[in-house]
Parts: C-alpha cells; sequence; structure tokens
C-alpha cells in the first residue's frame, strides 16, 4: 500500500526488513487542548486527532472538576468567585449597591421621613407618662 | 485576607469539590482550616484545605469549633441553609461565564 505523504507530514526513518531506510510519514498532532475562556493550555488531556478521541474513553479526556477539561483551574476558580458574590450581592447588598432610579429615590425619602415623623410622635406620646413617674 | 472562621459558610473554588458549598469546622493555622459538606448534603467531605482555595460567603452557622458532621447538619436546619444547602449543593455558574453582554444585569434580578 502506498502510504499518503505530504511536506507538512512529520517524516520518520524508518529502517525496513532489506536494511534500507525508508521515510514514512505520520499524520500532524493537532494543538493542544486550550481553555475556553483564557486560551491556556489544559493538563491531564491528550493532544490527539478528533477520532482518536472518539475512540478513548471519557476519563481520558477530563479531569475531574466541574468543567475539566473545558476550563482552566485558575478561570473555574474566577467564575465561581464572581457567583458567589453576585449571589451575595443580590441577596444582602444589593438594594445598597442599586443604583436607585430618582422616583425610587423620592419615594425611599418620603418612607424614611415619615417613619421618623412616626416615631418622632410615638417619643412624645410615651414621654409625658415617664416623666410623669419620674416626678 | 478573607475571613474564614468557625461556622462560616464557604465555597470551594478549587478540585473536584469546586462549587460546592461547605462550613468551616475548625481553624488549623493561617492557612489551613477544617471543613466539611457534611458529605451527605453537598458532597464535601471533611477535610483540611487551603483558605486560598475557598470563597466565604456572608452567611455563618452556630457551632462550636470541632463540631461534627451531625452538629454541623443540625445547625443547618435550624437555619433556612438546609435547603439551600441540599437544592444548591453546586453553585450553578453557567451564566457568568457567558460573555457580559449576554449576562442579565443586576438592575434587572
Ligand atoms: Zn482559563
Amino acid at each position: 500500500m502506498v502510504q499518503k505523504r505530504s511536506r507538512s507530514w512529520r517524516r520518520v526513518k524508518v529502517r525496513t526488513p532489506s536494511g534500507a531506510v525508508a521515510i514514512r510519514y505520520r499524520k500532524p498532532k493537532p494543538n493542544p487542548p486550550r481553555c475556553a475562556k483564557c486560551g491556556a493550555e489544559l493538563h491531564g488531556i491528550p493532544r490527539v486527532r478528533p477520532p482518536e478521541l472518539h475512540r478513548i474513553a471519557y476519563s481520558e479526556k477530563t479531569v475531574n472538576r466541574p468543567y475539566g477539561g473545558n476550563l482552566c483551574p485558575n478561570c473555574l476558580e474566577t467564575a465561581i468567585k464572581e457567583k458567589v458574590r453576585l449571589v451575595v450581592l443580590s441577596e444582602g447588598m444589593r438594594t445598597d449597591l442599586r443604583r436607585r432610579s430618582r422616583k425610587a429615590r423620592k419615594k425611599a425619602r418620603r418612607k424614611r421621613q415619615r417613619k421618623k415623623e412616626e416615631a418622632a410622635e410615638k417619643e412624645a406620646e410615651e414621654t409625658p407618662p415617664s416623666n410623669a413617674s419620674k416626678a | 485576607m478573607p475571613v474564614v472562621d468557625v461556622g462560616r459558610v464557604c465555597v470551594k473554588t478549587r478540585g473536584r469539590e469546586a462549587g460546592r458549598l461547605c462550613v468551616v469546622v475548625d481553624v488549623i493555622d493561617k492557612n489551613f482550616v477544617l471543613i466539611t459538606g457534611p458529605k451527605t448534603l453537598t458532597g464535601v467531605r471533611r477535610r483540611r484545605v487551603n483558605v486560598r482555595h475557598l470563597e466565604p460567603t456572608d452567611l455563618k452557622l452556630d457551632i462550636s469549633k470541632g463540631a461534627s458532621d451531625k452538629e454541623v447538619e443540625a445547625a443547618l436546619r435550624k437555619t433556612k441553609l438546609y435547603t439551600a444547602f441540599k437544592r444548591a449543593a453546586r453553585l450553578p455558574i453557567e451564566d457568568v461565564l457567558k460573555p457580559a453582554h449576554e449576562r442579565p444585569s443586576l438592575e434587572s434580578t
């Protein structure tokens, strides 16, 4: 069988049974797998051609981590941290950080004022008896 | 430095348990703490971890130093966190991975 050949393929010297040195051609190696977000090289994922990927086991093509074989650990970490902070923000401090519209701000101010007034009224109601008890 | 103390609810950011919720049970030294999921709830084993591999949240449990997994679970049951722990054992981060223009803004949520 005549071997396929191309100048870009890797050439390997092989000694044939007759003692002559023949040149055999090997298919080019694909680029290493990379992180989907930052493009860093991923470790632990074989650098093989697509049909070979189809043949090998799933566990050989991944690392045991969420998004293993897709994201690098650093990008995963930043994503998780971002998510955690987002959740914390949305449940705790969001209202303080949210840019409120003019209308909402006005409403909030009025609410605060009303509360203040109510508290003042309550205090005014409560103080006379306490003064009386003191006297 | 993140505030990582006993009872602090954290999220693991590295390794196979990355993205999972856990609770700090003991502080070993300035670099390492003992954590637990507990495993039955979030899948995080009781183990020593570097604090750099944790992301602290603003949540804290009322547990004593070196509390057992059972005690941690009981403390979780007392709070509203128990269902959250069971449901969101692993934080979904798909939305964060999307490019910025596709993400829902904080204002709308
Ligand atoms: Zn990356």
